[in-house]
């Protein structure tokens, strides 16, 4: 037995570490770079800042957040690509430069380019120029830091001829010309020698354990899932915020579903063939198909309205005074609850209950029933005392099984009824985009649901003692 | 019966004393062809015009012209069709297209309000929306897009779950007997093939994302077909290695166990959260998106019931009669094992497809991953909650929806009971 378990929770680690790398390469290919978004979020004044001081602090954030740090432990990459370019710092860059490194195959003309242009970029920002050749001078340094962003030959080439434009405008000096032709010499040495070969022949590079990935890892086992992008806090912090009331309703909804399901169950098994079979069965199977967010609105349209029947709150989890004593706050509470409640739990029933009266057909044709019903027992007993028993071993594993379709009516529900849950944080970060929230949530649930599954497994061996996990 | 007993007519025969089933069954051949036909019914340009001495079809074109067959002749290009004069005119009988904005009638009209249209013939049966959009037409092009959703994702469910299953479940953890160097040199193709087949191509996989969901989706299948090739090249190649005795002394590959693993790994992320993760990540999101997203997600029923009957079946005597006979593995399990294994595919299809339609509404509801061009049933359901009074768009696509998928599962009903052997008589 102990075994099994051992075995169990041995399994369970590579399908942990399989989900976390799915994530993982999610939230990598996510768009938008991460240091940058942070960065004008947190900064009211991100304009005016210094441009020095702000690429400063690019850097520092980039290396708070371990971007600065290759990907994953390795990486199959072409011969062609710089196993170096990771420590190029801005994103859109370094994903523009990536590209180039994808047409021309030559990872060594293309660093001097993007030197080169550099090099121009820096010298044409401490260019003297005049007062009235000012509006030339910012075209000028435009048109070059979009070259950054440039990979196509002919723009790119455009581009360039327009900066040397600019500079004769500006009248500068003969320097400035041979700055620029150096840019452009390096550009032209990229394209007209270019080894395309080499984007076809694979290497591997090792990077060691200082990876983003290992370090996102082991940060996450400690309960650090980064930084919100647009909140200026960790994501557990927002997490466990949320956490109280879709837990408290997963419980509640699990017991409430079991609760009438079991026994709804057992009787239309008991009655089978009879109109309260049918009837049973018809109203779960309406409910089954009900769409949980039509139901929902219909409720906030016409329960909670003072045009229809104002029977219910719209919103929130409670509105009590400050004096009110704890029944006061409970029947709050409990008002507040009972519309998302149901929409959480209608579902359920039906598919619980249909289990249950399969489980207890097959209970009812098995012999020692039949052995119950010869020594004269009364059906109560039959059904309730010897039946139900093994009948319930099945329904056991359904917990972990109605565990995801719980998170996933918590997003709806929360949503429209606009509880403070992790449903309605992760349909909030989905709107605006928090890519750490949405990821953490997506591995959280992942986590919950696996534990669940590890759990019914487990008491489902403990209850059933005919089950044997020893090796055969 | 008079005539050769075939199990088909059987399962019909069983199927058709289901009354709801089979009610169920004929009304969703009736919503098919609503769905197939909803340019022709409800649209926005005529059924049939002369205009400037020619003849046309318009609402039949638009069939033509969405899969990009022809294009509008130069008459038609910028023409506003309501407004426009013609010879000879014929409207289709719901005069709205789905997206048509009617600023006459618009800000929620009722249907029992009095309309600004010129005759009973114009009336908006079911309504409007807060721009004028006619509801009718829009739930009638819901229906396109739901069955569209079923379709697409089950097919997709059925292609992969029955590929894993049946494989899962024909060889086992110990009869997929590799020769030693084969399995070894695998770990060094899959990067390989991977190489090839997706890290050269990433730039292409990723423009063609960011121009539509549709190319992604192809270029990545592209990409995995050619994963594929070149690791079937690869593996051609150690061909004359395995003669060697070392290496070509075989092992098993326990394939069960890793198809289960990844069983297990898409059962644990909740599909809602992963396809709102993905719809995030992805540039251009549409419905086709959450489509393949679902079908992604949704084949392990189908990949288990399908591994469950292969272990059945697998012992069979014909089974036994097809390796004495010499047949390739190949042969044994797509000509005569899987034709029985599909019993319980077909109930899983059917609850497969209610199911997907129910969360393409919920994400299109919640306006998770739908185009401003794509008209689903979600979506018009979610415009009528900024006003609670009109209850004609809170209504209508929500008894659609709930009518579609009961029929769905209804059929799903009939058939495990058509399919029960239980209940043979």
């Amino acid at each position: 037995m102990l075994q099994y378990i051992l075995k169990r929770i041995l399994v369970f680690v590579p399908t942990l570490l399989v989900i976390s790398l799915l994530t993982f390469t999610l939230s990598v290919h996510s768009p938008g770079d991460p240091v940058e978004i942070i960065m004008n979020a947190s900064s009211e004044s991100g304009q005016d800042a210094d441009k020095i001081a702000k690429k400063d602090e690019y850097q520092k954030m980039r290396h708070k957040l371990n971007l600065d740090l290759p990907v994953f432990y390795f990486s199959v990459s072409a011969l062609s690509e710089s196993d170096t370019l990771y420590k190029i710092p801005e994103k859109l860059q370094r994903e523009n430069l990536a590209r180039l490194v994808d047409h021309y195959g030559n990872w060594d003309k293309v660093s001097v380019y993007y030197q080169s242009l550099q090099h121009f970029e820096n010298y044409a920002a401490h260019l003297k120029v005049s007062d009235s050749l000012q509006d030339h001078w910012i075209a000028l340094q435009q048109i070059t830091s979009e070259l950054y962003f440039k990979s196509d030959a002919a723009i790119i080439e455009n581009r360039l001829s327009e900066v040397e434009k600019q500079l004769l405008l500006i009248g500068a000096s003969t320097g400035a010309g041979s700055e620029i032709s150096k840019v452009k010499q390096s550009f032209h040495t990229m394209v007209t020698q270019p080894t395309a070969w080499k984007n076809y022949f694979p290497t591997v590079h090792w990077y060691g354990f200082e990876t983003q990935y290992h370090l996102w890892l082991s940060k996450m086992l400690v309960g650090d899932f980064g930084l919100s992008y647009y909140k200026q806090q960790p994501v557990i912090t927002m997490i466990l915020e949320r956490i109280g009331p879709t837990f408290m309703f997963s419980i509640l909804s699990i017991i409430i579903a079991f609760a009438v399901s079991i026994p709804v169950g057992m009787n239309s098994a008991i009655h089978k063939g009879t109109k309260k079979d049918t009837f049973i069965t018809i109203l779960l199977f309406v409910l089954y198909s009900l769409p949980s967010f039509w139901i929902a609105t219909l409720f906030i349209n016409y329960f909670t309205n003072s045009e229809y029947l104002d029977w219910f709150p719209v919103k929130g989890l409670q509105n009590y005074a400050d004096g009110a004593d704890f029944v006061e706050r409970t029947l709050n509470y409990a008002h507040h609850m009972v519309l998302p409640l149901f929409c959480y739990v209608y579902s359920s029933f039906a598919f619980i209950s249909r289990q249950m009266r399969g489980s207890m057909l097959q209970t009812l044709s098995q012999d020692y029933i039949r052995t119950a019903w010869a020594k004269g027992l009364a059906p109560k007993q039959v059904y309730w005392k010897h039946a139900i028993r093994n009948s319930l071993l099945p329904i056991i594993t359904l917990v972990a099984s109605i565990f995801p379709s719980l998170i996933a009516g918590s997003i709806v529900i929360e949503s429209l009824f606009t509880l403070p849950g992790l449903g309605m944080l992760a349909y909030e970060a989905e709107v605006i985009k928090d890519f750490p929230v949405i990821f953490t949530i997506m591995l959280l649930s992942a986590v919950f649901t696996l534990i669940g599954y590890l759990v019914s497994d487990i008491l489902y061996a403990l209850v059933d003692p005919r089950i044997s996990y020893s090796k055969k | 019966m008079s005539d050769k007993f075939s199990y088909r007519k059987y399962v019909w025969q069983q199927f058709k004393k289901n009354r709801p089933a089979i009610v169920a069954y004929y009304f969703i051949v009736v919503m098919a062809v609503v769905a197939l036909l909803s340019n022709i019914i409800a649209n926005d340009k005529p059924l049939y015009c002369q205009y400037k001495g020619n003849t046309y079809f318009p609402a039949a074109r638009e069939y033509l012209v969405d899969a990009g067959l022809v294009q509008w002749p130069s008459d038609l290009v910028n023409i506003s069709w309501k407004i426009e004069s013609y010879d000879a005119v014929l409207w289709p009988l719901i005069p709205y297209g789905p997206r048509e904005l009617d600023f006459m009638n618009d800000r929620y009209k009722s249907p029992f309000d009095v309309q600004d249209v010129a005759s009973q013939r114009w009336h908006h049966w079911l309504g409007t929306d807060e721009q004028g959009r006619d509801v009718l037409s829009g739930v009638i092009h819901g229906t396109q897009t739901a069955f569209m959703v079923g379709i697409v994702s089950v097919s997709i469910t059925l292609f992969i779950g029955i590929i894993l299953g049946a494989i899962a479940g024909f060889y086992g953890d110990h009869e997929l007997q590799i020769s030693r160097v084969r399995f070894w040199s695998n770990f060094i193709f899959l990067p390989i093939a991977f190489f090839y087949g997706f890290q050269v191509r990433s730039y292409a996989i990723s423009d063609a994302f960011g121009a539509s969901a549709f190319d992604g989706f192809a270029q990545m299948f592209f990409s995995f077909f050619l994963f594929l090739v070149v690791l079937a090249i690869l593996n051609f190649l150690l061909w004359p290695l395995k003669k060697i005795s070392f290496l070509g002394k075989k092992v098993a590959l326990p394939i069960d166990l890793l198809i289960n693993r990844v069983i297990e790994v898409v059962v644990s992320v909740p599909g809602l959260i992963l396809i709102m993760a993905v719809v995030a990540v992805i540039a251009k999101p549409s419905i086709f998106v959450v489509m393949v997203l679902i079908g992604l997600m949704g084949w392990t029923g189908i990949a288990r019931f399908v591994r469950a009957e292969m272990l059945r079946v697998k012992k069979m005597e014909f089974m036994e009669a097809a390796k004495a006979f010499g047949y390739s593995d190949f042969r044994s399990i797509v000509k005569h094992a899987l034709p029985n294994c599909l019993t319980p595919v077909f109930i899983a299809a059917a609850f497969g497809i209610a199911g997907a339609i129910l969360t393409e509404s919920t994400l299109s509801f919640l306006g998770i991953g739908v185009a401003p061009e794509d008209v689903t049933w979600g979506s018009l359901l979610s415009a009528g909650r900024s006003n609670q009074h009109a209850h004609w768009l809170i209504l209508t696509p929500g008894i659609a929806i709930f009518i579609v998928v009961t029929f769905f599962n209804l059929v799903g009903e009939g058939l495990t009971d058509a399919l029960d052997p239980r209940q043979k008589k």
